[in-house]
């Protein structure tokens, strides 16, 4: 038996390190580029490395640190993009030969901007299903994102190499986008903490969309913490240059799902006044409850990081069991979660079961306004440039085809009465619940030769059945997926922990106080277990950017 | 009440023609199958009690000019 794997620092830990002295930029740069070079090619989590651009950045967050000037915890801080998301130091892909590489060349997203002024050290674009919605395929000119716990499996996606990245070490955090469990189901299949932010918090101007009225950006860590440290920065739609992911300039969440509670509802703005589909006709919807949490201060406050530390005391925890544990989910994951929900009553918190409703409606509405809203935005291009899609991407998109207008309505309208039975769960007598729990995914990471099903396509009747994030994109709710545990063979597991409206801090915390005691967001990935594995299939590798 | 297996696929490879998507023919199989697994599914949307009342969560930019 090898002995056990040095525990990797957090970014919460990192930031004291490099204030402390005991650690360097420049020093965590190289250290990434030498992870990068030695395990890119067997774990493909890079489309392109910007190695020289970071170096600078490296150096000069150490020289500002040397001379006082300190930008917060991110700081110096090594990250990978998604290459969903625009950095001026080399083009957007998509991880598609369709998207026009001029798109936003040259230029940062606001949320990328907002990372460099806070210090943040960018070292590369991530991999990523093309457009959010393929899978890996062998024809593909593209790196084979696999899982650095068995690189015989999937990392997850579609921000596989954001996830990836961090478990191995190539970046101390990254930014993903999560359409439908892109930000969680990677994170939960690496081992990583990953949160998808309240609908409307994050800007998503330079983002390649992929559904506009689901589509969140969001930061994919080690820790709780250290995603509260990173959504602190990346939060708030004004300032950014554009509409928030998903929504319109801040006040997306509340376009969508209610008005103030989300965050729109401000005079003038964002619906709330007008009546005639506007995006508030019904104030009831997307109440946070609980006396107005989120719903007095919307999303325009800024994000403000909770006070971490203590205990649960007081807290209740609704614990959703129902459609988490199919017979054909891992045998170990009961007992995980059970483990899980321990750890949460043992520091206090009551636990309390509930039932998700509208389960299987939510599924069916975010499978058509994916669809419909993806095949929107691509069908132009897709119609004439066919097969530069991918097989999976293309199958997705076309199924946008097959939806109506009235279906793709009478799911919006499916999602407004659901946001409001959710938004009840937190704030009904019966229920009360703070956050609820539930397992990210009833598996761990799957091998890729079940992704697809005989048509090529994503396999929902199958292994995409088994991933419970997609509930969650219907509606506007923080959720933050953490590890709890491991499967029988020792692949990670996850528990997602979802919030009111607009209430990232209480879903933080808690995600906080559990990492607090366990550890399994800190294990890592033997090395030895992928090191030796040539670069998989003919896919491609990164490029490097230099500057 | 199920659709005619036959019909799904005459429905499906209409509604891709019609939208100008050039499916072969496995890939327009697999669509056709995933139709008529969702296609209830969604169907059963408009049979959702709650939303007889319910107005669509549509994202509307509303600009109110100032004075």
């Amino acid at each position: 038996m090898s002995a056990p794997m040095p525990q990797p620092l957090t970014l919460s830990e990192t930031a004291l390190a490099l204030r402390a002295g005991t650690v360097t930029s420049v020093g965590l740069t190289e250290a990434a580029i030498a992870a990068a070079d030695r395990h890119d090619g067997a774990l493909g989590v890079y489309l392109a490395r910007f190695d020289e651009r970071a170096r600078a950045a490296a150096l000069r967050a150490d020289e500002e640190l040397a001379r006082g000037l300190d930008r917060g915890p991110l700081h110096g801080i090594p990250f990978g993009v998604k290459d969903t998301i625009a950095v001026a130091d080399g083009p957007t892909t998509a991880q598609s030969l369709v998207h026009d590489r001029a798109w936003w060349a040259g230029r940062d997203a606001p949320v990328v901007a907002r990372l460099r002024a806070a210090g943040a050290v960018i070292t590369g674009k991530t991999t990523a299903m093309e457009f959010g919605c393929g899978l890996p395929e062998e024809d593909e000119p593209f790196p084979f994102p696999r899982n650095p716990w068995r690189p015989d499996l999937w990392a997850g996606g579609s921000s596989s190499g954001s996830a990836s990245g961090v478990a191995a070490g190539f970046f101390t955090a990254a930014l993903g986008g999560d359409t439908g469990g892109s930000i969680r189901m990677p994170a939960a299949f690496c081992g990583v903490s990953g949160l998808l932010p309240t609908f409307g918090r994050v800007p998503g101007a330079g983002c390649v969309p992929l559904a506009y009225s689901l589509d969140r950006v969001g930061p994919l860590a080690r820790g709780a913490r250290d995603c509260a440290a990173v959504l602190s920065v990346i939060a708030g739609g004004r300032g950014g240059g554009g509409e928030s992911a998903g929504g319109g300039a801040g006040r997306g969440g509340g376009a969508f799902f209610g008005g103030r509670a989300g965050g729109g509802g401000t005079a003038g703005r964002g619906g709330g006044t007008t009546g005639s589909g506007g995006g508030v006709s019904d104030r009831r919807g997307g109440a946070a409850g609980k006396g107005g949490r989120g719903a007095a201060d919307g999303l325009e406050v800024p994000f403000a990081e909770p006070w971490f530390g203590g205990d649960l005391a007081g807290l209740r925890v609704g614990v959703a069991w129902a459609h988490h544990f199919p017979a054909d989910g891992d045998p170990a994951l009961p007992g995980v979660f059970d483990a899980a929900v321990s750890v949460l009553t043992g520091l206090g918190a009551d636990a309390v079961e509930v039932r998700l409703p509208y389960w299987r409606e939510l599924i069916t509405t975010v499978l058509v306004t994916a669809a419909a809203e993806g095949l929107a935005h691509h069908r132009a291009e897709l119609s004439r440039r066919w097969d530069d899609y991918g097989v999976a991407a293309r199958g997705f998109l076309a199924a946008g085809a097959l939806v109506s207008g009235a279906d793709y309505v009478q799911a919006q309208r499916v999602r407004a009465v659901a946001q409001r039975a959710v938004d009840a769960l937190f704030a009904d007598a019966d229920a009360d619940v703070d956050v609820i729990v539930c397992p990210t995914a009833s598996i761990g990471a799957p091998p890729f030769d079940v992704l697809a099903d005989a048509a090529g396509h994503q396999d929902h009747a199958g292994v995409f059945g088994l991933v419970h994030t997609p509930y969650w994109n219907a509606l506007a709710n923080p959720v933050l997926a953490v590890p709890m545990g491991v499967t029988g063979t020792g692949l990670p597991l996850s528990l997602q922990i979802a919030g009111p409206v607009a209430d990232e801090a209480t879903v933080l915390r808690v995600g906080d106080a559990f990492q607090e005691r366990t550890d399994w967001h800190r294990r890592a990935p033997d090395p030895a277990g992928y090191a030796a594995r040539a670069s998989g299939g003919p896919a491609g590798t990164a490029q490097e950017v230099r500057a | 009440m199920s659709a005619d297996p036959q019909d799904v696929g005459v429905r499906v490879r209409s509604l891709l023609a019609a939208a100008g998507l050039p499916a072969g023919e496995r890939e327009t199989a697999g669509l056709v199958a995933a139709y008529a697994v969702q296609r209830p599914s969604v169907d059963a949307l408009f049979e959702v009690p709650d939303t007889a009342d319910a107005r669509p969560v549509l994202l509307r930019e509303v600009v109110v000019p100032r004075d």
